[in-house]
């Protein structure tokens, strides 16, 4: 995997070289902890992890990676749990059905009062990132006013970068994407976004930029077809959240440690390496604030 | 060999190959035209049966996302589906909803979101499912998107058939090649065999050739294939021919001889006619001489008696000896040759009481072979005789025109019939009857005249009969006489 190994040089002064991992480490050390699993686990209850598919949940081998570090670090049984929608994942994880997900800023503070944040991540020294609208790559546009007409793909109406932004920036103009776009549809996915845009299905798309930059270097083909035309300012990283019922239980507790010790572990660095970031950090209320600002902006726009 | 244009100067070993290969022209158009509508069908029930499936499956997978109208859907499961197989690969889909707008295409060059495909219909005739339209290289598909029994949308796939296309190329560029070359073979064949079949043929028309030429010669049976084939029949028939042509030319030649011995005969008789005419007279004048010969009125008159009896019998023996004298010694023609003529056919002149007019305007010798020219006055005048009634009429002439002898004879017969005018012209090359003998006589006569660089002209006479003339020229015999 040549991602791997070019994640590997570009993290090399947080990460030894001796001590980065190549695939068949990682599959080995995923092996090791299945074989080693029954040894440790207790007669309890799986720990649930939600996980959109806004993320790079396509990889495989990044969910064997996530799943296999997160059990060993907790020293626990831990269950990805996949869904279509942040819609689902936030659901499930404001009843308590899930322990803990991975969900966007926006419903975060949609949901606010009935959950709490356990860690954000951190991406090229930050706790932030941006949206961006794309288009196709040949196509001379310069921001929200040149795609008016469009036919547009949001990732999710429950993402912050994929929708929440776009939807903001025309309710300032107070139009609504229905008017302002000839056609706009949801692909559930920031990837599919770009797809949608590099294969002509749309001519505009609202994306994640942190997603765009990630696959500009796994999948340099797809976004070379699409091009950014805006960016929106830096907001606050998607976070890993729970709900205010699990607070303060020892499985969260250990939830936190293992995220922000990941870059300490060889299958957590791996975890990473394949999303890139630089590890996880406390996160704050705070850091979704601008979020919080859109969503009142759309509410009031209607 | 220069081929003629017209094929029917064709020979038989050109013309069988051309129909071989012509043949062969037809039946491989015919095959080719069979194979080509027969892969043609094939073809297209392949790719409406892989359609179908293709299309199948893509519908099961889409109506749950045509019915939300799920546009990212419907384009990740036209984009995610396999490719038909098959050498087509992937089509190229538009999926529309109930009223005909795009939901999602595979590619956006093929319709933008929402846009009508309400022409698409338009290709479809009533229920088709599958259109081949050639000329652009691609089939359209269609496949009706329903659920509890409404319809709620359609599938339009437009497949790549150009590989199908070049297939039927390369069918139809093998079938060309492969029957051209069967058929050169073949054509190739028919003229090696043909033409060996037809050697024996060739081998007899320049055996024919030769015969013309020269002598009538048998074939050799050697050469004319299988015994009791055809051409050893021909072969056998030719040559069976060639002996009775052989044997006939010697008959001819026989009956010539035989003629020349008849018509000696004849004259033999008629010279015992003139020997025997005077003899009574002779022996009476011996007689009267034995009996009165001291009376020497009475002896000289039996004596001139005598005298006249025996100069008779030495002319007629004399015109005999010259006539037929076997000397083939060029002999110098005097005039009185030609006159003794008459003492010749006397007898048969006589006998018909044919008026004869003689009328011979030469008066010196004349440098040509004497036997010759009488035996042809002779067979001339035999001719006439024969042809004239009783008491009928023939006139002889005989005259120097332009240095050239000319004796025509002129009669009030009933004239040459075309046998013995084509015996005269030299039309007829051997000796046939003309009614009147064997026709041996005009065709000697014909021979020694050309022997002799003359000519025959037959024309009707003022009597009223065949007028004959022959032409003979004088200069060539004359020069060589005076140069001896």
């Amino acid at each position: 995997m040549s991602h791997i190994r070019r994640s590997s040089d570009i993290r090399a002064g947080g990460i030894e070289p001796k001590r980065a991992l190549n695939r068949r480490q990682v599959l080995s050390a995923v092996a090791a902890a299945a074989v080693a699993l029954p040894a440790v686990v207790r007669a309890e209850q799986p720990f649930t992890f939600g996980l959109t598919p806004v993320f790079l949940t396509s990889d495989l081998a990044l969910l064997d990676a996530l799943q296999a570090y997160l059990s060993e670090a907790m020293d626990r049984d831990v269950r990805l749990v996949l869904k279509r929608t942040y819609q689902e994942i936030t659901s499930q994880l404001a009843t308590g059905q899930i322990d803990a997900a991975w969900i966007c800023g926006f419903p975060y503070v949609a949901y606010q009062s009935r959950l709490q944040l356990v860690a954000v991540p951190t991406w090229r020294g930050h706790n932030t990132y941006q949206s961006y609208l794309i288009t196709a790559a040949g196509r001379a546009s310069s921001g929200i006013d040149d795609i008016r007409g469009d036919a547009h793909a949001f990732s999710d109406p429950d993402s912050n970068s994929g929708f929440l932004v776009t939807r903001a920036l025309l309710a300032e103009r107070n139009v609504r994407p229905d008017s302002f776009f000839r056609k706009s549809f949801f692909t559930y996915g920031h990837r599919n976004v770009v797809r949608a845009v590099a294969s002509g299905l749309a001519q505009s798309g609202s994306v994640d930029g942190y997603v765009w930059e990630v696959l500009t270097e796994t999948e340099p083909e797809l976004t070379r077809r699409t091009r950014v035309i805006w960016r929106s300012e830096w907001m606050g990283f998607p976070p890993i959240a729970t709900s205010n019922l699990n607070m303060g239980r020892a499985s969260i507790t250990r939830l936190q440690r293992a995220l922000y010790d990941m870059a300490d572990n060889p299958v957590g660095r791996r975890v990473l390496e394949l999303l890139r970031l630089d590890g996880f950090s406390r996160a704050d209320p705070s850091m979704f604030d601008s979020i919080a600002l859109r969503v009142d902006l759309v509410r009031r726009a209607g | 060999m220069a081929l003629p244009l017209d094929p029917r100067q064709w020979s038989l070993a050109v013309k069988a190959p051309a129909l071989v290969a012509v043949f062969m022209l037809v039946v491989s158009t015919v095959i080719t035209n069979a194979v080509l509508s027969r892969l043609k069908v094939t073809q297209e029930r392949h790719l409406a049966a892989l359609s179908v499936t293709y299309l199948d499956g893509l519908a099961s997978a889409l109506v749950p996302h045509v019915l939300r109208d799920d546009v990212w859907e419907v384009f990740d499961t036209i984009d995610r589906s396999a490719a038909l197989g098959g050498g087509f690969g992937k089509a190229r889909v538009v999926v529309v909803n109930g009223r005909g707008e795009t939901i999602a295409a595979g590619s956006s060059e093929d319709a933008a979101l929402g846009s009508s495909q309400r022409g698409r219909e338009d290709r479809f005739r009533a229920d088709q499912m599958l259109v081949v339209d050639e000329e652009k290289g691609r089939a359209y598909g269609r496949r009706l998107l329903s659920y509890q029994d409404r319809p709620i949308g359609r599938i339009y796939a437009d497949y790549d058939i150009a590989h199908l296309l070049e297939e039927r190329e390369d069918v139809l560029r093998t079938l060309i090649a492969s029957n051209a070359l069967i058929a050169l073979f073949l054509a190739a064949i028919a003229y090696l065999t043909i033409r060996a079949m037809l050697a024996p043929l060739a081998r007899l028309s320049r055996h024919i050739d030769q015969s013309v030429a020269g002598p009538v010669q048998p074939v050799s049976l050697a050469s004319a294939g299988a015994s009791g084939g055809e051409f050893w029949r021909l072969f056998q028939r030719y040559n069976a021919l060639t002996e009775a042509l052989n044997e006939r030319e010697a008959l001819a030649k026989q009956l010539a001889t035989e003629e020349r011995l008849a018509s000696l005969g004849l004259l033999a008789s008629g010279m015992a006619h003139e020997i025997n005419n005077p003899l009574g007279g002779l022996f009476n004048a011996i007689d009267t001489l034995k009996r009165h010969g001291e009376k020497a009125a009475v002896r000289d008159s039996s004596i001139n008696l005598i005298e006249r009896g025996l100069r008779g019998i030495r002319d007629v023996v004399r015109t005999a000896l010259s006539t037929y004298r076997s000397d083939p010694e060029q002999r110098r023609l005097a005039v009185v040759d030609l006159d003794d003529i008459r003492l010749l056919i006397r007898p048969e002149v006589e006998r018909k009481r044919i008026t004869l007019t003689w009328q011979n305007e030469l008066v010196e010798d004349l440098s040509l072979p004497g036997s010759a020219v009488r035996q042809v006055l002779l067979n001339l005048l035999l001719n006439a005789v024969a042809a004239v009634p009783e008491s009928g009429q023939i006139s002889v002439s005989l005259k120097i025109d332009d240095d050239a002898l000319m004796l025509t004879v002129d009669d009030n017969g009933p004239g040459l019939g075309s046998l013995a005018l084509d015996l005269l012209s030299g039309r007829s090359l051997r000796p046939v009857s003309t009614g009147h003998g064997t026709g041996l006589g005009l065709w000697v006569s014909r021979q020694l005249v050309i022997d002799l660089d003359g000519q025959v002209a037959t024309g009707q006479s003022a009597l009223g009969g065949a007028a004959i003339s022959v032409r003979l020229p004088l200069n060539s015999h004359r020069r060589l006489s005076d140069a001896a």
